[in-house]
């Protein structure tokens, strides 16, 4: 077995055992399948240039989705990111269940968000990241984090009680933070 | 807050993903081809510990320097001629911005064959890279790799914190936010010509040397042997501490003070503003009209004291890299891979070559790729139609049908590239 195969069998083996997770955190901060996926692309391709480096590294996960967040916000930095609107399809909520609703609600929300409180808020609530975690990932200090997660959250909320005469919006503004308390409590988490 | 249920409620969110279009084969293929620009393949030199033990008495003494404030993002710089006022936006295709000047013993640009490897001029977000090599059991560097980015590239964050940085009593450091990557700054280092200086994780060594715009130097280590293998894995700057001090997946590293004080004088005498031009191994004919060389990332290397051009990308306004060139020492490159179901064998000039075509909704694509032709590695790379899109046709591209027509228009000029030309549009 030659080096150069015995790194693409690693290379591989651990890029498709995590292929699914790393599409959903790449979907969560696209909101668009075919932008998630070149996100993912990108990532693995950024990522076998590194192998030799990741592959020793005892927090390869934490690596992936480094690099996956970084090429992320840089990506929205780019002029074509902010000229270029994919238009996902938002699924049809009036038969959905309520959590499958207020999921959905999440996702518009979520949408909404400039592109670093949208990665602060992924990276905290859905790869339940740490304060310093997810610091460390977005390369800012954890007080930065910290902003921006109550930013983020802030902004869920308010977002989210623009559609609460809808239905789908129903298990939403259980989950969230309310009021100026929770915000403060979350400010003042430490990771 | 209960952030469980939102957790679950952002996993609802998801729902059903439809069927991937990743392409892992593909990664891998495209991250080859990027390491093949990054690998340095030079000759055994020399003794870098002994230079640099010499070289302690030569250079400026660790630590900011007087008369350096950092305040805020801005930072005062010391006067020095060195220090480039109007340092470039861009980069030009076919010249390479920046060199080594001074070496430590055994690295040398004008006697190591292969001692350059760049990637990546042009835009203002590109860079430009350059690499030296000189393997060394005694040494703990065994090659240099320098990257110059253009101005407005790089800026430093958290730079509130720079007042008062000082690398392990630094809570939260700053980074250098190049765009391409975000580096973490762990210490601060010698001014290099009146600019300021930093150490990262990774014992890299930034500095800002010119108004808004900053140079990289990394130190690399041999993990595997490059003698003329084409499974040569690269250079790595490899973890100088154990395991157990590494964390959150970044090997951190602190070279050693020797090798610090080689790396700052590497750095103190980098030439800005090269003016030798690129040469090219081959010419081209039958340009269509309209059809100009991209603005992005191309490879150049040295060789026989010249910079050689081995990575040339042109075509149309609506597709600047519609056509790739890559011509460099056929003892350099990966073989040419071949895809099942895409690849063929054919015969040009007398000598085997592998073409693949990719024919498929939004992607046509032909390479034609020839390991060794008069002692030249060659790939044609030609997008048959303008990616992303169904069919739609390059402008002008009817000349060049194939990448075997493309061939036809091609002449190699032999390997040595004193015979190679700077004008390869003929």
């Amino acid at each position: 077995v030659t080096v150069t195969s015995r790194r693409d069998d690693e290379f591989t083996e651990y890029v498709a055992a995590r292929l699914g997770s790393l599409r959903r955190v790449a979907f969560l901060l696209c909101q668009d399948w075919q932008r998630a996926d070149d996100l993912v692309q990108t990532t693995i391709t950024r990522l076998y240039v590194r192998w030799g480096r990741v592959s020793e590294a005892e927090h390869t996960d934490a690596y992936v989705r480094t690099i996956m967040v970084r090429e992320f916000l840089n990506d929205q930095r780019s002029g074509w990111a902010r000229r270029v609107s994919l238009g996902a399809e938002v699924p049809d909520t009036s038969e959905a269940t309520p959590d499958l609703a207020a999921a959905l609600d999440v996702r518009a929300a979520l949408a909404r968000l400039p592109a670093r409180q949208r990665a602060t808020v992924v990276l905290r609530f859905y790869c339940d990241m740490n304060v310093a975690q997810a610091a460390e990932v977005l390369g800012c200090s954890p007080g930065t984090v910290k902003s921006q997660t109550a930013k983020g959250l802030d902004a869920l909320r308010r977002a989210l009680q623009t559609t609460q005469t809808t239905p789908s919006s129903t298990g939403l503004r259980q989950v969230l933070p309310r009021g100026p308390r929770s915000t403060r409590k979350e400010v003042g988490e430490h990771g | 807050m209960d952030e469980s249920r939102l957790h679950d409620l952002l996993e609802l969110a998801v729902g059903d993903p439809p069927p991937t279009s990743v392409n892992i084969t593909l990664a891998r293929s495209e991250g080859r081809r990027r390491l093949r620009w990054l690998h340095v393949y030079a000759p055994v030199a020399a003794a870098v510990t002994a230079a640099a033990a010499v070289l302690v008495l030569t250079v400026a003494p660790f630590g900011l320097g007087s008369g350096h404030v950092l305040a805020g993002r801005k930072v005062k710089h010391q006067s020095n001629p060195a220090f480039i006022a109007h340092p470039p936006t861009r980069f030009s295709l076919a010249v390479p911005y920046a060199s080594f000047g001074w070496l430590p013993a055994g690295f040398s640009a004008s006697n190591v064959p292969l001692g350059i490897g760049g990637a990546g001029v042009g835009g203002a977000q590109s860079a430009q890279s350059e690499t030296l090599g000189a393997p060394s059991n005694q040494a703990d560097v065994k090659a240099l790799s320098l990257q110059v980015n253009t101005a407005g590239t790089c800026r430093l964050t958290n730079a509130q914190t720079l007042r008062n940085f000082r690398l392990s009593h630094s809570k939260h450091p700053p980074a250098l936010d190049c765009g391409a990557g975000v580096w973490q700054l762990t210490s601060s280092a010698p001014q290099i010509n009146g600019g300021p200086a930093f150490w990262d994780q990774r014992g890299d060594l930034f500095w800002e040397y010119g108004r808004e715009a900053w140079a990289e130097l990394e130190p690399l280590v041999l993990r595997i042997s490059p003698v003329r293998d084409p499974h040569f894995d690269g250079w790595f700057n490899v973890p100088a501490r154990p395991r157990s001090a590494i964390s959150d997946g970044y090997p951190a590293i602190r070279q050693s003070a020797a090798t610090r004080v080689l790396l700052v004088k590497v750095a103190a005498s980098v030439h800005y503003g090269d003016t030798t031009a690129q040469v090219y191994g081959f010419t081209l004919s039958g340009v269509p009209a309209g059809w100009r060389s991209a603005a992005s990332p191309v490879s150049f290397q040295a060789m026989g004291g010249l910079v050689a051009n081995t990575s040339w990308q042109l075509g149309p306004a609506s597709d600047q890299s519609a056509l790739g060139v890559s011509v460099a020492p056929a003892q350099d490159g990966y073989p040419c891979p071949f895809t099942p179901g895409q690849t063929q064998y054919v015969t040009v000039d007398g000598v085997q070559a592998s073409l693949r075509t990719i024919d498929q909704p939004y992607k046509h694509w032909q390479s034609l790729c020839a390991n060794d032709i008069d002692g030249l590695q060659l790939w044609i790379e030609l997008d048959l139609n303008i990616p992303g899109t169904n069919n739609t046709p390059l402008p002008g591209g009817a000349e060049f049908g194939s990448a075997l027509a493309v061939f036809g228009h091609l002449r190699l000029l032999g390997p040595n590239p004193v015979r190679w030309t700077a004008n390869p549009l003929r």
